[in-house]
């Protein structure tokens, strides 16, 4: 497993090397993000800890083209080996790894993508019942990252354009432990608009867990931004219900912009209600507090965040994140169940 | 003695070329001047390269952008700087899509979302694009004459016709020469005033006028400006139509 492991390793170093020595001479555009930090974990009933983390990510773009286009995106993460349970003390991830191209079909083209890659149906930022490739709720959240959701899988989609605002999109989850055809993943969504209002059918049937989804999400306005979506999971002839719903609106008061964003979800067969509640203001494009909240409703769960965030200079954020999780927090919330913990990083992307 | 009547004559032709230029330059009416403006305003459309550079109390961010235009109402814009790369904003008549690359997420705002700051700069979505003729939506009124930098300007008041619009009143600066507005004041109904823009640098590119740097100021927003310099501009190029579609935005 280790032995694996290693050669995985020095298998991503290898590309990284050979696409950053590539970019020298091709059509690149590279960036680097370096994020490191020290969070103070302080549990209710045990001594306070403070670990120090470090993240640094190699993001290699082709150039703009509007035919074909590729992204390898390489991370590595520094782990402190007094908390780690894993066997390296680096850990190397590839989250992104595709190439896109475009083919004509007729008098239309076709946008083919194959890869790792991030792909999202539906709408919402937390919770989104359409979403039928990521799931409705992330599997944890940590109110401290500037992206809540950022689930990746390996894919081939293929992408037809119907009009300006309207496509068919057909997608494959190839699964490396199937062998079986129907053991495999795949769907397809159909997205335009209706009376003004964006709306979405969507189909995955998961083959090696004999089940099929289907959504319906619908996007408007109603002087306030909303989203809906309704999922049915059918396997075996049963059918499960979740639909979750969001309002987004932005704004200005005297002294800043502010944003608010609320979203639910509900599982109606666990008889489960989520909240998402979600208040940014602004006093500065480059300076924001925020507070953001996952409630289970009936409950005393809850994962709680507040912090600062301030871009003093062109790639570079400061941040401060308070968080508190009460006991049983779902989601795999971070912190861990019954801790109060403040996370300070320095981010910089150049 | 001489010397005395020859500087008089001087003096009086002088004044009669200034009083001239001045009668001449009043010639023209509001409705003219505003006219050869929106002549220069929108081209057919555009590819530019853009630098963004956001500076108030708290730093100074600059954002690096290629920002496509067709017509007065589509508009895509996709940052390349490093910090925002992939980000990509599409402004249509009535809706704005807003496209994250990490999260994939593709956000579609409306109603007055369209009024909001881009990208957290001093410029609104409503600011990305021409919209309708000034003249369908303002009375103008010539306010006068006033030289900017040594350049005559006219200067033209526009009153909103109906509450349709996001700045009720304006005030141009509008060169006497080129036809192209070289500050501008946009206000409340009240006459608070919203937003200045002043325009630093003019160059003249496919024989139109265009503003290759200013400078946007929100004036609700103490100490913060927003400089806008176009390294690059290209006018009337043919830009692809399905550049403004939900496809390109998620290429």
């Amino acid at each position: 497993m280790v032995a694996q492991r290693g050669a995985r390793s020095a298998a991503l170093v290898a590309a990284a090397l050979f696409l950053a020595a590539a970019a020298a001479n091709a059509q690149l555009r590279q960036s680097v993000t370096v994020d490191a930090g020290a969070t103070a974990a302080l549990p209710l009933e045990s001594e306070a800890t403070i670990a120090s983390f470090a993240t640094a990510e190699l993001d290699l773009r082709s150039a703009p083209d509007a035919q074909v286009s590729g992204r390898l995106q390489l991370r590595g993460t520094a782990l402190d080996p007094a908390n780690n349970t894993a066997d390296e003390d680096v850990l190397l991830e590839l989250p992104r790894a595709f190439a896109r191209v475009r083919l004509p079909v007729g008098e239309r083209s076709v946008a083919l993508t194959a890869g790792r890659t991030r792909l999202t149906w539906g709408d919402g930022q937390v919770f989104n019942a359409g979403d039928t490739i990521n799931g409705a709720r992330a599997a944890s959240l940590d109110f401290a990252d500037q992206t809540l959701r950022d689930e990746t899988v390996w894919l081939a989609a293929a992408r037809l354009p119907l009009g300006r605002f309207s496509f068919v999109e057909a997608v494959a989850l190839p699964s490396l432990s199937s062998q079986a055809w129907w053991e495999q993943t795949a769907g397809g969504r159909i997205q335009g608009q209706i009376a003004g209002v964006k709306s979405e059918l969507s189909y995955l049937q998961r083959g090696a867990e004999e089940t099929g989804e289907a959504a319906l999400s619908l996007q408007g306005n109603l002087y306030l931004d909303v989203y809906t979506a309704t999922n049915a999971s059918i396997k075996h002839g049963e059918v499960t219900w979740v639909s979750s719903a969001g309002v987004l609106h932005n704004g200005r008061v005297g002294l800043g912009d502010w944003s608010a964003r609320v979203e639910g979800l509900v599982d109606w067969d666990q008889e489960q209600v989520l909240l998402y509640p979600e208040l940014t203001w602004s006093p500065s494009p480059l300076f924001s507090v925020f507070g953001r909240s996952e409630i289970l409703l009936d409950s005393t769960q809850s994962n709680s965040g507040v912090g600062v965030r301030w871009d003093p200079a062109t790639g570079m954020t400061l941040s401060l994140v308070a968080q508190n999780a009460t006991a049983g927090a779902g989601a795999g919330a971070t912190p861990a169940e019954g801790q109060f913990s403040i996370t300070t990083s320095l981010r910089y992307v150049f | 003695m001489q010397n005395r009547s020859i500087r008089n004559v001087t003096m009086l032709a002088l004044a009669l070329v200034l009083v001239g230029t001045a009668i001449g330059a009043q010639t023209l009416t509001a409705e003219q001047i505003v006219r050869r403006l929106e002549q220069n305003r929108t081209p057919d459309d555009s590819r530019s390269e853009v630098v963004m550079t956001i500076t108030d109390r708290f730093g100074t961010r600059a954002s690096e952008l290629i920002a496509y235009q067709r017509g007065d109402d589509d508009t895509l814009i996709e940052f390349t700087s490093a910090a925002e790369r992939g980000q990509k904003v599409l402004r249509t008549e009535s809706e704005i899509y807003l496209f994250y690359p990490d999260a994939a997420e593709l956000i579609r705002l409306q109603g007055a979302a369209l009024r909001d700051s881009m990208v957290g700069s001093d410029v609104s979505y409503e600011d990305l694009t021409g919209g309708r003729s000034l003249l369908e939506d303002y009375e103008v009124t010539l306010a006068g004459n006033e030289s900017i930098d040594g350049n005559q300007t006219y200067i033209v008041d526009l009153r909103a016709r109906s509450r349709n619009v996001a700045y009720p009143r304006q005030r141009l600066w509008i060169d006497a020469e080129l036809f192209i507005a070289r500050r501008t004041e946009l206000s409340a109904l009240s006459g608070r005033l919203l937003k200045t823009i002043e325009v630093e640098q003019i160059e003249i590119i496919d024989g139109r006028p265009y503003p290759v740097d200013m400078v946007i100021a929100d004036a609700l927003r103490r100490g913060s400006s927003t400089r806008v310099q176009t390294d690059r501009i290209q006018m009337n190029i043919g830009v692809d139509p399905d550049v403004f579609s939900l496809d390109a935005l998620q290429w």
